[in-house]
């Protein structure tokens, strides 16, 4: 029995190691979280048409997500109802139902069983059909993002996302709407799924030394970062976490990031131009974040950066291990020639080469690998930055950090993650709504 | 595909040796010589992964290539600049690169200036205590002869055979 108090110090900014290493907490974390949290699937832009499709991943079980003839989507474990092989061993495409490669049972784009090879003659009357269709998770959508959840008591996604979507809809509706580029890299890092996590959602602080030797080469609003050479002034920037764990830290007018040149100006320009659009379809609170960069995870496992442009999943593979999904994301109505500098650049930066990519997974391996020490794993961490500094964001409801670099979303992440795995049911967590913040401003 | 012709023996030694002297190069970790005396200035230097799809599957509008690098001369001059900085400590200590260079095919290009050149790749990289990772990939290059007589590389298409990526990324030189 996993003791859940002892794992995190929301007050004090602290958490057990173990929480990196432990079997016994992954496979809580594997009901508790991935078993009721919503994940993230896929994107419109990925299966547009009638019998689109794409496999991913909830957690530790492969997901088939299907346009359906309607035009809606829905996602199923990948597996057949028969004896358990996979039925759709392709990464994406288009179908008109899926056969299992072992015996030949055939499902429909819905899921449900049409049909089975000599039925009559093998069977008899003896198969139910109708109750043998591949099993369905429950799946909706925010703006054009597909997430599942394997908890039908969850709430909505709307609602899973909360006062959180007043920071998501500043890119993924200010300006039109948002997409995701192409079929995902995927690469394996030897790391804890919480490891990224907590680094995208809110560690501004590592930038400018993990990143030096890669800002000081780049240049962009981000290069000047370099090597510690400058604190973010006074006002730079926020750090937010909310409701359910989702969090971001923003730097003001760094949205070119690391586009330096011609690129950098043309992304300079597009952020300029749109800014009094954002205003306008929004509002003026919302416009003020726009052109900033947004480093970002929703929780539990599904990162972005806005400006560096990457949208990730870390998928868990045990507690040592994660594999990693990333896109390019762009603005759809970006002129192409700046989707394409994006891309560019996001490959530069976030993708399975890029420069900043290889210098966060060498630390996020280190710091999950040496817990294999008895006398390591028994420790805990600190992310006591800039607490006591926090207030309530009276624009967005969120709980804000008034300052570019501190660990506001850190322990807002974790306060979340404590409360998933200490509740028995999702209406134990709802009773928490009224009361979450009481911790983190301690009050 | 267009039919190919295959060069003189003596080119496709040279070839050759110049395939070899550029991954030695690049293991001696010379980057910035390697970019201004073996790298034309409108190099496109791509590699790409392949997402899985069934043979038959005609219909899905999605693109199939998943780019790893995408890089032009600029591109290629803020990776040896990192390198230079002095503070990439994910290469101190130094990693090991080690290229084997093998099926080599060398044929005319479009302009007599100009060789296409086929190869497979085996990159074994260490780096820190434990981490061996290998790579199996293609090349498809185009090096280009200068006024000087000197073979440069105008274009390399890496096209990888792994999926995924098992070896923590693909920030080395392919």
């Amino acid at each position: 029995m996993v003791d859940v108090d002892s794992l995190v110090d929301v007050k004090n900014g602290m958490q057990a190691k173990r929480i990196f290493w432990d079997e016994d907490i992954y496979k809580l974390e594997l009901e508790k979280i991935f078993g009721r949290c919503w994940l993230f699937l896929t994107h419109d832009s990925i299966i547009p048409n009638v019998g689109d499709y794409a496999v991913t991943f909830m957690g530790e079980d492969e997901v088939l997500v299907v346009r359906q003839r309607d035009g809606s989507v829905k996602a199923f474990l990948n597996y057949c109802t028969h004896r358990g092989a996979r039925v759709v061993n392709a990464e994406a495409g288009n179908a008109r139902g899926f056969t299992c490669t072992y015996h030949g049972w055939a499902f429909g784009l819905d899921g449900s069983l049409e049909s089975v090879p000599f039925e009559k003659e093998v069977y008899g009357n003896v198969l139910k059909k109708d109750t043998l269709g591949m099993k369905e998770v429950r799946v909706e959508s925010y703006k054009g993002f597909w997430y599942g959840n394997f908890d039908h008591n969850a709430p909505h996604l709307a609602d899973y996302l909360g006062d959180y979507r007043w920071f998501l809809d500043i890119w993924m509706e200010g300006t039109g709407g948002a997409e995701l580029i192409g079929p995902p890299a995927r690469s394996i890092l030897k790391c804890n799924w919480k490891t990224p996590t907590e680094n995208f959602i809110g560690d501004a602080y590592h930038v400018g030394w993990t990143h030096a030797a890669s800002l000081k080469a780049m240049g962009g609003p981000l290069g000047v970062l370099a090597g510690n050479k400058h604190l973010p002034p006074e006002g730079a920037g926020v750090q937010i976490t909310s409701r359910h764990g989702h969090g971001v830290g923003i730097l003001f007018n760094a949205g070119p990031a690391l586009m330096s040149g011609e690129e950098g100006a043309m992304a300079a320009k597009w952020y300029a131009e749109n800014q009094p659009k954002v205003a306008k379809r929004l509002s003026e609170a919302q416009a003020k974040y726009y052109g900033g960069h947004f480093n970002a995870s929703i929780f539990p496992n599904n990162s972005y950066l806005w400006g560096t442009n990457t949208f990730k999943v870390w998928h868990p593979r045990g507690p040592h291990q994660i594999e990693v999904f990333t896109w390019t994301i762009v603005e759809k109505n970006m002129p192409q020639e700046l989707k394409d500098a994006v891309r560019r650049s996001m490959l530069r930066t976030f993708g399975t080469a890029g420069m900043l990519e290889s210098d966060d997974s060498d630390n996020m391996e280190s710091m999950t690998n040496l817990n294999r020490g008895p006398h390591i794993v028994t420790g805990v961490l600190n992310s006591q930055m800039g607490l006591g500094n926090e207030h309530e964001d009276a624009e967005s409801g969120n709980i804000i950090g008034p300052s570019a670099i501190g660990e506001t979303s850190y322990r807002g992440f974790y306060r979340a993650y404590r409360e998933y795995l200490k509740a028995k049911d999702w209406d134990e967590i709802r009773a928490n709504n009224g009361k979450w913040k009481d911790e983190l401003l301690n009050r | 595909m267009e039919e190919l012709n295959p060069v003189a023996h003596e080119i496709y030694i040279e070839v050759q040796q110049v395939l070899f002297k550029e991954t030695r190069m690049l293991r001696e970790e010379r980057w910035r010589e390697w970019l201004e005396t073996m790298v034309e200035k409108d190099i496109v230097y791509r590699a790409i992964v392949s997402q899985l799809r069934f043979r038959k599957d005609n219909r899905y509008t999605g693109e199939k290539d998943v780019p790893s690098l995408d890089e032009n001369w600029a591109g290629l001059d803020r990776r040896v600049a990192q390198m230079e900085s002095g503070m990439q400590w994910t290469t101190d200590p130094a990693e090991r690169v080690r290229h084997f260079i093998t099926n080599l095919e060398v044929f005319q290009g479009k302009t007599p200036n100009e060789y296409v050149i086929y190869s497979n790749c085996q990159t074994v990289r260490n780096r820190r205590v434990y981490e061996e990772m290998t790579y199996c990939y293609g090349r498809n290059d185009i090096w280009r002869r200068g006024a000087d007589g000197k073979l440069r590389l105008a274009r390399r298409d890496v096209d990888v055979d792994e999926r995924f990526v098992s070896g923590k990324n693909h920030n080395f030189p392919m």
